[in-house]
């Protein structure tokens, strides 16, 4: 018997949407990861100094808070408040780990998604939730040599523990999310950090302490206080967002947060000016750190903002020429955030493939549902990324509609359902006219485009109004398909 | 998501309207004239987009109005007929629609002014809409053609499709049916609950109308209730329907039935919709979004045309 629902990925999606299911009753359903244990992107990442860049009364489920240590989470804290959450909801016996999918296919005449698991093994479902997110595979420079180099190299996302960089000359490429994390950390180890910069980010001050137990006491007695700052939150994040998607002119008040927070951390005029960024506050994601500039101000640490020419034996040569010797070399070079649901093989009706579909870059209606595919809903998917709020609240949406598209499949009677081709054209246009007037399409190179320029991954629009769109499943902006065949003596020709 | 011009109004004010129409035009106390004369005053009240251009003609003998928008009519064709029970209606019922999906989709649309029970009952509707398409496919070819047809013009679109199946000739590019009522010898009071949430129609009506163009014994005939023929071998057909509407289960059964033949079905429900709502593009959003996937499909199967 095929299950009712598969939920590929157990990280806050997939765990989000089970806990879900489970409310609304629906117990007929497996959520299934290719790795060992919970947490998606949280569990991948372990590099030293893994904290959230949303403060963690807003980085929790609505309906779960947490009594969170810090304002920002760390990433060991994060991974206990998912396996508390698994623990909570019985979700144990519903896990299938160590499972990844290769391909998924829909069978149109029993109308069942047919899966083919990393193993050789089979899954059926009625309905497939795709909560693979957006960072899922890391991405690696194509610097010629990058395999010729002799000592231990690995990606941020794959941190390797076994080798201590203590005295040892590090390079790290890459100056994204990551690298101003792990950097301020490995800087404090190595005898030298070479760091290879592309382009500089905006780097914002982190407001970042442990909570005061009496402020723990507070939160924990009076939840509407916990609840008021978490709106006070996300209203700055709202804030943020309207930057980038009305008016730059509203990121006044960050870029002022900005320039003070580098005047005050840099004197050195000649670094200062190597940390200004070239493009829009906004363009390539902002990040928070207050201890990124005072990590390059030491003696230490090197940034090196000539491009990388080729990897060698023994190190890294610059495009000027220069060599410079490195033990290790360390990619914070971010994830192929283009590539939604790479590399799994996903056919739809008449054996569409969804690579075809996605030729021009990837595309669904409100993120959730592509034309040709029935049945098959992703949670984070193309244009639901946020430069400025938390991720979690568009989840929360996305699984309120999903399961509104899941009830209504059971209480009408349909097999399936098939957004229609006219309304994802319609929703697309709308996205891509919306993201002209971004920051994230005025001219940088980010992982929020293809290589076109074409914004695929972030929402265009404030946060709430995605909320809105999606507050309730939209039966009519979909193709249906009835469950019953036609009754007998009605098909008699 | 597009832009929209001009006023919508909430569904349940369009809901009370469209009460009164139901109560005061299809009823079956009234004799057919009088019936006919209500829904023409009726009809004007739909607005027709500014530039949309309207030519009487006469196509294989049948009087017809033929609709283009503003956009410059490529080849493409959609030829409609209009609803009304096979016994009332006129090429002005549909002329609303038929002026925006011109202008979407850039094609003239013609409306025949077929003949109508009980003056002319079965086969006449018939004979005549065969001719028109017949005529029209010679015209600009087949592949530029696309039937349609609201409520009963709908039941007469898809029996002509399965005429011209059965007789090997060459069909349309695809069909549209909106609201379509497809088995006339159905018992509509067998669904109470759809009795009461129907705003336009009632099982005595339908029943007269069945009755006026079919009498009692034709009634489940395959080109009357062609519902009750074989799909498959149909070209793509788009079926709209709303769920308050006795004729739903006619839009479903053909779904899936025609899928299950293997016919390119594409069926959008839309919840707590009117008979016929369709045709009331400038008026209810939900008509808007029907028309919209109307033009999408009207250039989806004759793009290759």
């Amino acid at each position: 018997m095929p299950y009712r629902v598969v939920v590929i990925g157990a990280g806050f999606g997939g765990i989000g949407m089970a806990i879900a299911l489970r409310r609304a009753g629906i117990d007929d359903f497996v959520v299934v990861d290719r790795a060992d244990d919970v947490g998606g992107t949280w569990r991948d990442n372990s590099y030293p100094g893994l904290t959230c860049d949303v403060p963690s009364h807003l980085y929790s489920f609505s309906f779960r808070p947490w009594h969170w240590s810090r304002r920002f989470p760390a990433r060991d804290e994060i991974l206990a408040y998912l396996r508390a959450l698994v623990a909570e909801h019985g979700l144990g016996p519903r896990l299938r780990l160590g499972c990844g999918v290769a391909a998924a296919e829909f069978d149109r005449r029993r109308a069942v998604w047919n899966l083919t698991l990393d193993d050789g093994g089979t899954l059926q479902a009625a309905a497939v939730v795709c909560a693979v997110g957006q960072l899922g595979r890391p991405a690696l420079p194509d610097i010629p040599g990058r395999d010729s180099f002799a000592g231990p190299w690995w990606h941020s996302a794959r941190w390797n523990h076994d080798v201590s960089l203590a005295g040892r000359r590090v390079a790290v490429v890459g100056t994204g999310a990551s690298a101003i994390q792990f950097v301020p950390e490995i800087a404090k180890v190595a005898g030298h950090v070479d760091v290879y910069q592309r382009s500089a980010p905006y780097v914002l001050p982190k407001a970042d302490r442990p909570y005061r137990a009496a402020e723990l006491a507070v939160f924990d007695r009076l939840p509407l206080v916990r609840k008021a700052d978490r709106l006070r939150v996300f209203l700055y994040g709202e804030l943020l967002t309207s930057g980038f998607v009305v008016s730059p002119r509203l990121l006044a008040g960050p870029m002022l947060l900005w320039r003070r927070h580098l005047r005050s951390q840099i004197a050195d005029p000649g670094l200062r000016a190597r940390c200004i960024p070239d493009y829009v506050m906004g363009c390539k994601r902002v990040v928070f750190s207050n201890d990124w500039y005072p990590a390059l101000t030491r003696p230490n640490v090197e940034l090196i903002t000539e491009p990388i020419e080729r990897i060698v034996r023994d190190g890294v040569i610059g495009a000027d020429g220069t060599a410079r010797a490195a033990d290790v070399i360390i990619y914070g070079t971010g994830f192929k955030a283009a590539e939604f649901l790479a590399p799994m093989s996903v056919s739809g009706l008449e054996g569409r493939r969804l690579q075809q579909a996605w030729q021009a870059g990837a595309q669904a209606y409100l993120g959730i549902t592509i034309s040709g595919f029935p049945n098959f809903f992703m949670l984070y998917g193309p244009n639901t990324n946020l430069g400025g709020n938390s991720i979690i609240y568009m989840l929360e949406g996305q699984i309120g509609y999903v399961l509104g598209a899941l009830r209504a499949l059971a209480a009408e009677r349909l097999a399936w359902i098939d957004v229609r081709a006219d309304v994802q054209d319609a929703f697309c246009s709308w996205v891509q006219s919306a993201s002209r007037a971004s920051v994230w399409e005025s001219g940088c190179h980010s992982w929020y485009t293809t290589a076109s320029g074409r914004n695929t991954n972030n929402w265009p629009s404030q946060t709430f109004m995605y909320r809105y769109r999606v507050r309730r499943f939209d039966l009519a902006a979909y193709r249906v398909m009835p469950e019953r065949p036609a009754p007998a003596g009605t098909s008699a020709a | 998501m597009t832009a929209r011009r001009g006023l919508r109004l909430p569904a349940a004010v369009m809901r009370l309207g469209v009460r009164q129409l139901g109560g005061r035009c299809l009823d079956p106390a009234l004799p057919w004239p009088v019936q006919r004369a209500r829904l023409d005053r009726l009809a004007r009240a739909s607005p027709l987009p500014r530039g949309t251009t309207i030519a009487r003609q006469a196509i294989a003998g049948v009087p017809a109005e033929v609709v283009s928008g503003r956009a410059p009519a490529a080849r493409r064709t959609v030829l409609h007929f209009h609803g009304g029970g096979y016994c009332v209606g006129s090429a002005r019922t549909a002329r609303g629609w038929a002026a925006q999906l011109s202008a979407r989709a850039a094609c003239r649309v013609v409306l025949p002014e077929y003949r109508l029970a009980p003056e002319h009952p079965y086969p006449a509707a018939l004979e005549d809409a065969r001719a028109v398409v017949t005529a029209l496919c010679g015209d600009a070819g087949p592949r530029s053609l696309v039937v349609s047809g609201d409520s009963a013009g709908g039941g007469l679109a898809l029996a002509v499709l399965l005429q011209l199946r059965d007789a090997g000739r060459p069909l349309p590019a695809g069909c549209m049916l909106l609201s379509p009522w497809l088995d006339l010898a159905r018992d509509r009071r067998a669904v109470p609950h759809l009795v009461r949430r129907d705003v336009v129609l009632s099982p005595g009506w339908l029943d007269a109308c069945a009755r006026a163009y079919a009498g009692s014994s034709a009634r489940a005939g395959r080109l009357v209730s062609p519902l009750r023929a074989g799909h498959c071998g149909l070209p793509p057909l788009l079926i709209q329907a709303g769920t308050d509407d006795l004729l739903a289960p006619d839009a479903e059964l053909l779904a899936a039935s025609a899928s299950a033949a293997g016919v390119d079905a594409t069926y959008t429900r839309w919840p707590r919709m009117w008979h016929d709502f369709a045709l009331q593009p400038g008026l209810l959003a939900a008509a808007d979004s029907a028309l919209a996937q109307a033009a999408w499909f009207v250039s989806a199967v004759t793009s290759g045309s």
